[in-house]
């Protein structure tokens, strides 16, 4: 039974302790031993109790929370979804399995879909009891995403995917992934593509897990031979799949930053208990970054606070990338001076990974994914100086 | 939280942005030797910026921090020869519970004020500070020496902390009752003067000194905002058009990336500033005006280090506007607090 249909009507605070209050309630049994689970370095934990609890949350009407309410959604503010994440992070609520589905495809959908396939798979994101993941890298495709090769070639009423999509976060997990697929190979690099639902459960998919830096695995290579999928799971025409995959990535404004750094928060204060316990802390030089690295955090929140605050910003488009480069080298940071907050027993892994060393190595990846640091400030720089043209 | 600018804010910023761009030029400034008084007669008088946040009944607008915060932004771009921050953080600093008499002058900008606090030795911690105030007189006398007072050399009056009986205060003093020593300044922008108080005859106009700084940083801050973002444009402009090569700088990855560091850098320095500012009521603003004077400085100090780096040569010459940027970054950046301090500062009142 939704607890949320009348959001709308809410005051901030109500709709905060309506937040609280759920979580708190739902939080428990065996969920309570998800608190704090999934996060970075984390991924691979509980996967089975974490896809209930996401049913759990889509039961209670809390994804799609931001969606407008004529595509399912609630029509939450977004004051109303920084609280959600907020609340989230504060009860240390585990990592979600449903984003790739909640904040890549359903903006997507809400903006090129059509009304079929709005109605088709909004609502099981929402009930998430359809999970999602990204097809768009490749080998030979990383930052220069227009170049995929992965083939999907109309066949009657299906089309039939071929090619090798790679480092496919959950992908073992998903019941449909988003693919970026070439569908003329005649056409210009970038518009040649189509953006395709394919369903993961067929014979001609396998999915295989690659290990990554934490020795623990969440993303995958994906082999499609003649996969298939119906015609009509195509967003947009064919052709417009680059203008499909790239037109949600500059409406983020920051609504899921300002949520993520209450995690970041809660992972510093833990790195500040660590500093007390090893000694770190007294000395003024380790406390002095500490302390910087506060400062960073502040401003993180300063940053996201201004970008969801002006409804113009002051460059336009490229705020997530202005976002993304604060952030993420703030994180690596964070990682290293959980590790030096530790001492030398951060170089000794008996038993398994450390919380330290999994922040410290998992972090790594918040440069790459999502488009690297480089490709942001490609992007900064294409606004402000102008593209180099290509000779 | 509202971040935005409302209608009249955004006028507000580009009349003021006109008239400085038309009367601040860098030959202006570079002459003004860190006064132009034809120049500071019309901000005030034709423009009236000095009475944005002065109370109605004062003689003031009534409006808030954040028109003041517009006019002191733009003030940092062309860095401006005229004691405007000094002024109205002075003007923010008196309780008008205790110095209304002294605000109309200040509101129509009739009276130049500079706010003393550092002095010398002691750093920028108030609690080190041995300016002393005791009753004399109609009112109070005042003892001691400041330093590093912005704009000191031209006030006509002058808001000092000083602590009478081992309270803090803030107490006015007429400039002809102190001896004033000008400084050379690294900033030929922005002078500071040594001022003397020997006797001074002084009336108690605040009690809350840490205000009267969280003020002074979050000015400096917002200030440095504005310097930072005019060093960007002139950097993005000079490499849009000089070529080498064959082929403009612009072109070349390495400084590309360069140049989006620092507007990173320049729009979060934008947000604290002005999360500052937007938090100015509130007790926020012990932690938001250090944090955003540590941030905006750093961010401004970074990029016109960098815009003389992209200037090449040019940007190393006294010709070229780039060192003046660099030196009032420079000298924001240390005044009243350098990043350690400040840290500390932050460290204690978080409580980290
Ligand atoms: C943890 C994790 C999860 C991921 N999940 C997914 C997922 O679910 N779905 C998905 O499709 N992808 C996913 N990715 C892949 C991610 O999107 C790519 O790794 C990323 O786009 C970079 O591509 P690449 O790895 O091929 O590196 P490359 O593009 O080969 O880049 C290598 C290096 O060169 C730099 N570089 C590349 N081009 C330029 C340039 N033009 N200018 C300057 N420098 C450049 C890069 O910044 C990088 O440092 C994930 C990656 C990670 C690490």
């Amino acid at each position: 039974m939704p607890a949320v249909d009348d959001i709308p009507d809410l005051s901030d605070a109500e709709f905060r302790k309506r937040v609280r209050d759920w979580l708190t309630a739902h939080l428990t049994g065996e969920f309570a031993a998800l608190v704090g689970s999934g996060g970075p370095g984390r991924e691979h934990e509980n996967i089975e109790l974490r896809m209930r609890w996401e049913r759990e949350l889509g039961a209670a009407g809390w994804i799609g929370l931001g969606w407008p309410r004529a595509a399912g959604g609630r029509g939450a503010t977004i004051t109303q979804q920084v609280i959600f994440f907020e609340e989230y992070a504060r009860i240390g609520g585990p990592g979600r399995l449903s984003h790739m589905g909640e904040y890549l495809l359903a903006p997507t959908l809400i903006a090129f879909g059509t009304e079929e396939q709005r109605r088709r798979f909004l609502p099981p994101i929402a009930a998430a009891t359809e999970f999602w993941c990204q097809g768009y890298s490749e080998p030979n495709a990383g930052s220069d995403l227009a170049s995929v090769q992965t083939r999907a070639v109309r066949d009657g009423d299906v089309w039939r995917v071929t090619g090798q999509k790679v480092w496919t976060s959950l992908a073992h997990v998903a019941d449909w992934c988003f693919v970026l697929a070439r569908t003329d190979a005649d056409a210009p690099k970038r518009r040649g593509l189509s953006y395709l639902l394919v369903p993961m459960d067929q014979p001609g998919i396998e999915v295989r897990p690659i290990t990554q830096i934490t020795g623990t695995s969440e993303f995958n290579e994906v082999f499609f031979d003649g996969a298939v999928t119906a015609a009509e799971n195509i967003v947009g025409e064919p052709g417009d799949g680059w203008r499909v995959a790239t037109g949600t990535l500059a409406f983020e404004r920051g609504v899921a930053t300002l949520g993520q750094q209450l995690g970041f928060a809660r992972e510093l204060d833990e790195v500040f208990a660590v500093a007390r316990t090893s000694g770190a802390y007294d000395d003024p030089v380790w406390r002095d970054a500490a302390v910087d690295a506060w400062v960073g955090l502040q401003t993180l929140r300063h940053q996201a606070l201004r970008t969801l605050g002006t409804p113009e910003g002051d460059l336009p488009g490229v705020e997530a990338s202005v976002s993304k480069l604060l952030w993420a080298p703030w994180h690596q940071r964070l990682g290293e001076l959980a590790m030096s907050a530790v001492g030398p027993t951060a170089t000794l892994a008996d038993g398994g990974l450390s919380d330290a060393q999994r922040l410290f190595l998992y972090t790594r990846a918040d440069t790459i994914y999502g488009g690297s640091n480089e490709i942001q400030r490609n992007i900064i720089a294409d606004r402000l100086l102008g593209r180099v043209p290509r000779s | 939280m509202e971040f935005g600018f409302t209608t009249e804010q955004t006028d507000l910023r580009d009349t003021v942005r006109t008239f400085l761009a038309r009367h601040a030029t860098s030959a202006r400034v570079r002459a003004a030797d860190g006064f132009d008084a034809t120049l500071w007669r019309r901000l005030a008088g034709e423009l009236g910026v000095t009475a944005l946040a002065i109370d109605e009944k004062h003689g003031g607008f009534g409006a808030s921090e954040v028109e003041v915060g517009i006019v002191l932004e733009e003030a940092g771009r062309v860095l401006l020869p005229a004691p405007y921050l000094s002024t109205v953080v002075a003007a923010a600093a008196v309780d008008p519970a205790l110095g209304a008499d002294l605000l109309p002058g200040l509101a129509d900008g009739s009276v130049i004020a500079a706010l003393a606090l550092a002095e010398p030795g002691a750093g920028w911690t108030p609690d080190r500070w041995s300016c002393t105030a005791r009753r004399g007189g109609d009112g109070y006398v005042l003892d001691g020496v400041k330093e590093h007072v912005l704009d000191g050399a031209v006030a006509d009056m002058v808001v000092v902390a000083a602590v009478c009986g081992g309270e803090p205060g803030l107490y006015a003093v007429r400039a002809e009752d102190v001896r004033r020593t000008p400084h050379d300044t690294l900033d030929p922008t922005r002078r500071q003067a040594r001022l003397e108080f020997d006797g001074a005859a002084a009336s108690l106009v605040g009690r809350d000194v840490r205000r009267a700084v969280d003020l002074l940083w979050a000015a400096l801050a917002v200030e440095s905002v504005g310097v930072a973002r005019a060093s960007l444009e002139l950097t993005v402009d000079y490499l849009k058009t000089r070529q080498q090569f064959g082929v403009p700088l612009a072109h070349f990855q390495a400084l590309r990336h360069r140049v989006a560091d620092l507007a990173v850098a320049v729009e979060a320095a934008t947000s604290s500033a002005w999360y500052a500012l937007r938090v100015a009521g509130t007790e926020e603003f012990a932690i938001a005006a250090p944090l955003a004077k540590l941030v905006a400085t750093r961010a401004a100090y970074a990029v016109t280090a960098e815009s003389i780096q992209l200037h090449g040569a040019l940007g190393f010459t006294w010709e070229h506007d780039a060192h003046l940027h660099f030196k009032r970054a420079t000298a924001n950046r240390l005044l009243l607090g350098d990043e350690v301090a400040l840290r500390r500062v932050i460290a204690a009142r978080a409580g980290l």
